[in-house]
């Protein structure tokens, strides 16, 4: 007999709700036993099964539409809100490292000479803020985890912060000059408040991207 | 236009024969399509396809309420019962189905037929 939940759910989409999931393949398998017990054979019956299916596409729009709120609800709860938590935690964080003066390390990567000048590339690193972007990120992942969120998910929400920041760096940059100096300034910009950041919130992240999603019966 | 008005109609009987097998007794998808085509003797039959999502459409506007419970074999499945409201439901989808037969008995006279 065919895995019938592997099937559905490579069939529905990757969004498609483990709940629905369940029930469908539940009848799928009952349609399928039933017609065994017929004394049809495994061909015959697993394309009974699946004649009751159609068209795939139709039975996912279909299903999208009838449970379109909830659809709407799911993302907002497993996305939106937990990215805009982590978004407004690390921003509320980096304000509190301003106004209890936490100062950052300086970090000189690279003196050279450019257009006969002297340039010193530093690398600013708020090691508390980074510690408190882990807290968040593992807050936002977790949130989007206990609603349902799938892997990718949980990964936008815990990286709002960065996602936010290289938003905003690609608007400047496009709309800023392209000279040298330009590049080299998001280049480090991007290091310092994209990459680093990231890896902060991700590591924060990493205990709740791979874990399940809570029982059916909970969602429920 | 038919096609509307044959899905309207395939619409408005499946929503009946479920309210009305669900206020006999919980049931699961699997088990409400079998009674429906038994009782009917095939007349209406439901697929997966056309099931499920009229069923999700019905929790949603509240008249469904569905709830997992295990059977002896230790398999899910979800029993649907008919909330007061689908109970409410009942009685005028009942009248505009009888209204609808003698309207067409009257016209075309089918229930001779």
């Amino acid at each position: 007999m065919p895995d019938w939940k592997v099937l559905i759910r490579g069939r529905l989409g990757y969004h498609a709700d483990a709940a629905v999931v369940t029930e469908l393949a539940s009848h799928l398998e009952e349609v399928y036993e039933t017609a065994r017990a017929q004394g049809l054979s495994q061909a015959s019956s697993n394309e009974r099964a699946l004649q009751e299916v159609g068209d795939w596409r139709v039975l996912a729009a279909r299903i999208r539409r009838a449970k379109g709120d909830d659809l709407m609800k799911r993302r907002i709860c497993s996305f939106w809100l937990p990215a805009l938590f982590t978004l407004v935690g690390a921003s509320g964080s980096f304000v509190a490292c301003q106004v209890f003066r936490l100062r950052p390390h300086l970090y000189v990567l690279r003196d050279y000479g450019l257009h006969g000048a002297i340039w010193t590339v530093e690398l600013v690193l708020y090691w508390w803020w980074l510690a408190m972007l882990a807290v968040f990120g593992a807050i936002g992942a977790y949130l989007s985890m206990r609603s349902g969120g799938n892997l990718w998910d949980r990964l936008a929400a815990s990286l709002s912060p960065s996602l936010f920041v290289i938003t905003v760096m690609c608007v400047i940059f496009a709309i800023g000059g392209h000279d040298l100096l330009q590049h080299l300034g998001v280049g480090l910009g991007a290091v310092e408040w994209v990459v680093i950041p990231g890896g902060a919130s991700l590591l924060g992240a990493l205990p709740f991207l791979f874990q399940a999603k809570p029982a059916q019966a909970r969602v429920l | 236009m038919t096609k509307r008005i044959r899905s309207q109609i395939a619409r408005g009987s499946g929503e009946l024969a479920i309210l009305s097998l669900l206020a006999e007794q919980p049931l699961y998808g699997f088990e409400i399509a079998k009674q429906i085509g038994e009782r009917t003797e095939g007349a209406l039959q439901f697929t997966l396809a056309s099931l499920y999502p009229l069923l999700y459409e019905m929790e949603k506007r509240g008249w469904l309420q569905g709830r997992w419970q295990a059977n002896e074999a230790g398999r899910d499945r979800r029993y649907y019962h008919l909330t007061s409201s689908g109970r409410k439901q009942l009685t005028p989808l009942r009248q505009e189905w009888r209204a609808f037969f003698r309207a067409l008995d009257s016209l075309a006279g089918v229930s001779n037929a």
